[in-house]
């Protein structure tokens, strides 16, 4: 019961930013709805089925770049002839995140074979040779310019800016506050997706392989078969993820795609929470919502500097401020943010009587002989 | 569900610098217990990861029925009807027993990552119906008030016990049990022995049993195998078998003469873990 009202009531929170933020605040929140979609799909690959990937950015820029070719139209400026299909945006949307876990299916190989950190290694080759490879495909990407984003057009409605925007409640709805919805709506979905898969056969099957693969293969589980499964799903998250990510910027520089993003993402679920969905999501609000709201606040904050004057920029003392909570998480909080929140909600409820008890505690007395 | 004989002909593993096991062949005949005994090192469970796949052999064969489990990856055994439990617990620690339990349904269950993740009706129905048999088999092996609990949480006793329901939830044909009551206390090892017997009984399936303790092997085994140094000194029934001269020898020691059904030579605590072998 009370449970439904927190969802209804962050439901209706959710909704209300479109009415009362800023481009600013938009832009900062759907970049955090970006990442919870490619962290969710880290998670069921790092956190659920222990397989560290470094090369998450590699497919979220599968899927921006993807989309913008398959989009973009053929045209030339600053002197680089820009390729495009020129395909409907939403089919090419589609087809970007198909991209990403086609690729990741090629990968199959070595994202069946090899475990844990071996395979950290193997994905951060593809890091790199998706760096190489965005700044010198100049027709497709723009090279070290970028590109301009088509903006998505779903049945008539276009998600960009126009002359006459729509007013919705007397608020002119421009590109990000339509975008807005669309990220509420890629989210949940991607959410919904992930809980499904992790609460039941596939997902028992990841956690097992992570915990004790001969054990997994022993009672009937495809190791490298489902392993690659995983790659192949949370490459399709990045891929969600970079189309969204395209969209929401209107323009995308190969820069963007490098390790360091990658080390966003393994940051995000590790102090959200391995494994779970709300961890994913939590994570991914917290590593990007820092920089912002350091930007907006600079002034306020002591050791931050103010654009133009000394001292680490904001986004540099976000990099940091989040590196000493990751190592705080990593030490104190083994299940992340998520876990200790949860963990603080079931100790609050048992302390008000009348709520329904927990489970038992979690002290199981020694079993006795008679069975 | 016929359960076909088990034939292990000329097994010979080798690593490097070790021959684990030496050109070992028995037979376990449908339906009947079948213990594996010997000291520690003997190779008892090399024979266990080569039956269930983890394991390459380097020379011979395993046959169960008209399937050739030498070449088979081990899933794919599993799909044959053959579970194992491990000497040193292979549980997921972070999973509840439930959830530990449901993955022993794995093999007979179809949810993909497509059906799961659009939470479809047959997704639902088959969550719902292997609840259901879970229930039955912790029931039957008396672990379900566990059930809800992670297993890291539980002792090590209820946690052997777990290991063998998530074995019995494959709906086995072969078993294969590594050391089952190792660690275990009087009472639960008592407790153990006569869930072991229950299966035997009421089940349709043959059981391989890995044991140190001659007299519970003899109260449970039809035959038994005795390894020692990778070779098999003989194959008998549990009373030939410690009537034999090798037998007394090598396995029992010294103390044989005073009494044949003392503690072994090697009474480890698997508790500790003693290799690095699953
Ligand atoms: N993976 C392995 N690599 C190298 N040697 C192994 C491996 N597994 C087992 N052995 C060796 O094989 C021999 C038999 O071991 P094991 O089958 O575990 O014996 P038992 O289960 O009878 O105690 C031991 O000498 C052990 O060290
Ligand atoms: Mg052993």
């Amino acid at each position: 019961m009370s449970r439904k009202l927190l969802w209804v009531g962050a439901a209706v929170l959710l909704v209300l930013p479109p009415f009362y933020l800023d481009a600013f605040w938009l832009q900062s929140g759907l970049f955090a709805m970006s990442a919870a979609i490619g962290a969710i799909g880290l998670n069921v690959l790092t956190g659920a089925a222990g397989q560290l990937s470094l090369g998450h950015a590699f497919f979220l820029a599968l899927g921006a770049y993807g989309y913008i070719w398959l989009a973009g139209g053929d045209e030339r400026t600053a002197g680089i002839e820009l390729t495009g299909l020129g395909l409907p945006t939403l089919l090419a949307a589609v087809l970007a995140v198909l991209l990403a876990g086609l690729v990741g299916g090629l990968f199959a190989p070595l994202a069946g074979r090899l475990r844990g950190a071996s395979l950290g290694i193997a994905t951060l080759a593809l890091v790199f040779l998706g760096q190489h490879v965005l700044f010198r495909a100049e027709g497709v990407t723009g090279g070290a310019n970028g590109r301009d984003v088509p903006p998505l057009n779903v049945f008539g409605l276009e998600f960009a800016d126009s002359p006459e925007p729509v007013l919705v409640l007397g608020i002119p709805f421009n590109g990000l506050e339509k975008l807005w919805f669309l990220g509420l709506v890629l989210l949940a979905g991607a959410a919904w997706f992930a809980r499904g898969v992790l609460a039941s056969r596939p997902g028992r099957a990841l956690n097992t392989i992570r915990d004790h693969e001969i054990a997994a293969g022993a009672l009937g589980v495809p190791v490298a078969r489902t392993r690659a499964a995983a790659f192949v799903l949370s490459s399709m998250y990045a891929g969600l993820a970079g189309v969204l990510f395209a969209l929401i910027y209107r323009r995308t520089v190969p820069d963007t795609f490098g390790l360091a993003l990658s080390l966003d993402y393994l940051a995000m679920i590790v102090i959200g929470g391995l494994g779970t969905v709300g961890g994913a999501v939590l994570g991914a609000v917290f590593v990007s919502m820092l920089q912002p709201l350091l930007t907006r606040y600079a002034d306020g904050i002591p050791f931050v500097a103010a654009s133009g004057s000394a001292g680490p920029s904001p986004a540099e003392a976000a990099r940091i401020i989040y590196g000493v909570v990751f190592v705080a998480v990593l030490l104190f909080l083994p299940t992340g943010l998520a876990g200790g929140l949860s963990r603080l909600t079931s100790r609050l409820r048992r302390r008000r009587p009348g709520t329904t008890p927990n489970p038992p505690a979690s002290n199981p007395s020694r079993e006795e002989s008679t069975a | 569900m016929s359960v076909p004989e088990l034939a292990v002909r000329g097994l010979t593993v080798r690593f490097a610098g070790i021959t684990a096991l030496d050109d070992v062949s028995f037979t376990v005949a449908p339906k009947t217990l079948h213990a594996v005994i010997g000291p520690n090192g003997a190779g008892k469970s090399t024979c266990f990861n080569v039956l269930s796949g983890v394991y390459r052999a380097t020379e011979g064969s395993v046959t169960f029925g008209d399937a050739e489990l030498t070449k088979l990856p081990p899933h794919k055994i599993a799909s044959l009807g053959v579970a194992r439990t491990f000497q040193n617990l292979a549980l997921s620690d972070y999973l509840t027993t439930a959830a530990n339990l449901q993955l022993g349904r794995h093999r007979l269950t179809r949810t993909g990552f497509v059906t799961a993740g659009l939470h479809l009706p047959s997704a639902r129905r088959e969550e719902r119906a292997q609840a259901d048999k879970v229930r039955e088999v912790a029931e039957y092996v008396g672990i379900t008030e566990h059930l809800p609990l992670p297993v890291g949480l539980l002792p090590y006793g209820v946690r052997k016990r777990v290991e063998l329901a998530r074995a019995l939830c494959l709906e086995p044909r072969l078993l294969l049990l590594d050391e089952p009551v190792a660690g275990m206390n009087g009472g639960e090892r008592r407790a153990m022995v006569e869930t072991i017997g229950r299966v035997r009984e009421v089940m349709d399936l043959s059981i391989v049993l890995v044991e140190h303790d001659m007299a519970l092997v003899g109260r449970l085994a039809d035959e038994v195998t005795v390894l020692d140094f990778g070779r098999r000194l003989t194959t008998g029934t549990p009373a030939e078998v410690r009537r034999h001269p090798d037998v007394i020898r090598a396995y029992l020691g010294k103390s044989a003469e005073e009494d044949p059904a003392a503690a072994p030579r090697t009474n480890d605590t698997p508790a500790q873990g003693q290799g690095e072998n699953p």
